[in-house]
């Protein structure tokens, strides 16, 4: 873990959240620091409400008022932010790409798919008008739709569940972001679907040289896909390490239990 | 005949609707009149419809067909003028008012100082002070319309605000002027559309209320209020005809702007 050997793509140091409803200050990340290096894929797991959508959302810098964000440091991809202050402007979606749990209220009710894969488009200037039609179709092809020539001809009302959350994972990568953060990308899934839906995404993942932060409660994901893990528990991180390291020889007390509790989910 | 085979089951209660507005609107100027609106027969008053008066006669003699026709130019430009200034005035506010900040809660407090007024009253307060003129009774219909503009689109702004799609909208780059323009007018136009659609309705009814008690539109020009007026003291005695047309009259006129705005709704969600 020497800072200078690899290339750190993400550094946090301190970074707090704090929501102050009707005079209750609730600390929902307390002092956080984290770096992650390229191309690794880090799962950050705890229980609900343990502040791990709090952190990657404040990390996006999408934590809306009365919600408050503060850090030290923070550095996503040689951009530097200190003082509690980070322009995010420039770096959504090319740079960062952020996947929400609830794909159905994730995809604007008012538009078809391809609409909104154009509104992407404009954003960002990736395609020319010709080939935006079969640059659609590839990307819903590639996270695992069958056939994308109807769903991007769809109303985000008219998918399935499982069909939503791929259109929803398909979007936020259309920019080809270098850094994604996937929260709970698979909620509301049942066994089956969830599992092609992650085959594909990190699929899609590796093959686009992407390094993926993915906040779950589901242990095995993390035993499964991931290098490193994050266990997060009352707005702190309490033990990180390889997955090996996490599952194998947890020794965090916490972590322990959370183990034991999910142990034939893991096996 | 191209026009006619564009028409459909879906357009053609809209046509139907566009037809009634375009009568009542420009009434005045398409027809040759058999009887002069602003003529009064006092022989003939009170003459019961189908014979030489289509729609009959009042109780000064004045022609009710004729009458119900020019009302319309009136009374809907004023609803129509009166609820679009009150949009145009009430959708910047909402969606000021729907961001989270101090003067969100000023906008506020002075439309809950607005409303506290009996709004009817608010409006024969206008006319008493600034004149009896169909402009300011235009500008009580804005004053009625603003803060339920407001109130709705901020009440809208604000769950929509709340939605995923706008949080990922912004997480993908889109800036925040285009937020309010892509994500959130869209989403807030259907309910925006069926309340301006109610609006103008309310406020012919409104008008018609105003010219019940003499403000606004007074004889001998025409409006639907005052005419139904006049015939509601004749109910009773049997000269239905008096209040039954231009009461039809707000009835086709309310349903045609429903039918209108059911349509823009339908189309706009094809889009």
């Amino acid at each position: 873990m020497n800072k200078f050997d690899k290339e750190v793509i993400l550094d946090i140091r301190d970074l707090s959240v704090n929501y102050n409803s009707s005079g209750n200050k609730i600390s929902a990340v307390k002092k956080v620091s984290l770096s992650l290096e390229k191309n690794k894929m880090l799962g950050i797991i705890g229980e609900t409400g343990s502040g791990k959508s709090s952190l990657i959302r404040a990390v996006n810098g999408l934590i809306k008022h009365p919600g408050t964000t503060s850090f030290d440091k923070l550095e996503i991809l040689s951009k530097i932010g200190s003082n509690n202050n980070f322009d995010f402007s420039e770096m959504r979606g090319s740079e960062i790409g952020f996947i929400p749990q609830n794909p159905f209220g994730s995809l604007n009710p008012v538009y078809k798919i391809k609409k909104q894969f154009n509104f992407v488009n404009k954003r960002h200037q990736l395609f020319g008008k010709k080939e935006m039609g079969s640059e659609i179709i590839r990307s819903l092809a590639e996270v695992g739709i069958a056939d994308p020539e109807r769903v991007s001809n769809s109303y985000s009302f008219e998918l399935s569940g499982g069909m939503a959350q791929r259109v929803v994972i398909a979007l936020s990568c259309f920019a080809k972001p270098k850094l994604l953060f996937a929260d709970e990308p698979t909620t509301g899934l049942d066994v089956t679907v969830e599992r092609q839906l992650l085959d594909n995404f990190f699929t899609l993942v590796n093959n686009n040289d992407m390094t993926l932060i993915i906040v779950t409660h589901d242990l095995g994901i993390v035993a499964q896909y991931c290098d490193e893990a994050v266990v997060m528990f009352k707005g702190s991180i309490v033990e990180r390490g390889s997955v090996e390291e996490i599952f194998l020889n947890p020794q965090d007390d916490y972590t322990k239990k959370l183990i034991e509790a999910s142990s034939e989910e893991i096996s | 005949m191209k026009l006619v085979k564009k028409i459909n089951k879906q357009n053609l209660p809209v046509i139907l609707s566009f037809i009634v507005l375009f009568n009542f609107s420009f009434g005045a100027f398409l027809y040759n009149f058999t009887h002069d609106p602003y003529a009064t027969n006092i022989i003939e008053r009170l003459s019961t419809p189908g014979g030489a008066y289509l729609f009959g006669t009042d109780e000064v003699g004045f022609d009710i067909f004729s009458r119900t026709i020019i009302a319309g130019k009136i009374d809907l430009f004023i609803s129509l003028s009166g609820t679009f200034a009150a949009l145009i005035i009430g959708l910047p506010l909402g969606l000021m008012a729907s961001d989270k900040t101090k003067n969100a809660d000023r906008i506020m407090k002075v439309l809950d100082m607005f409303q506290a007024f009996p709004l009817l009253v608010l409006a024969i307060v206008i006319v008493a002070m600034w004149g009896n003129n169909i402009r300011n009774v235009i500008f009580a219909i804005i004053l009625i319309n603003v803060p339920r503009f407001t109130r709705l689109i901020r009440s809208e702004a604000l769950t929509v605000r709340e939605s995923r799609f706008i949080e990922v909208a912004t997480a993908m780059g889109a800036s925040k002027t285009r937020i309010i323009s892509k994500h959130l007018l869209p989403n807030i136009l259907g309910t925006l559309l069926a309340q301006a659609s109610i609006t103008t309705a309310h406020s012919i009814v409104v008008v018609a209320a105003l010219s019940f008690i003499g403000i606004g539109v007074v004889p001998p020009e025409a409006s639907w209020g005052s005419m139904i007026r006049a015939g509601s003291q004749y109910m009773i005695t049997g000269q239905w005809w008096m209040s039954l047309f231009p009461g039809l009259a707000i009835f086709l006129s309310v349903l045609s702007f429903n039918t209108i705005s059911q349509y823009i709704l339908r189309k706009y969600e094809q889009i």
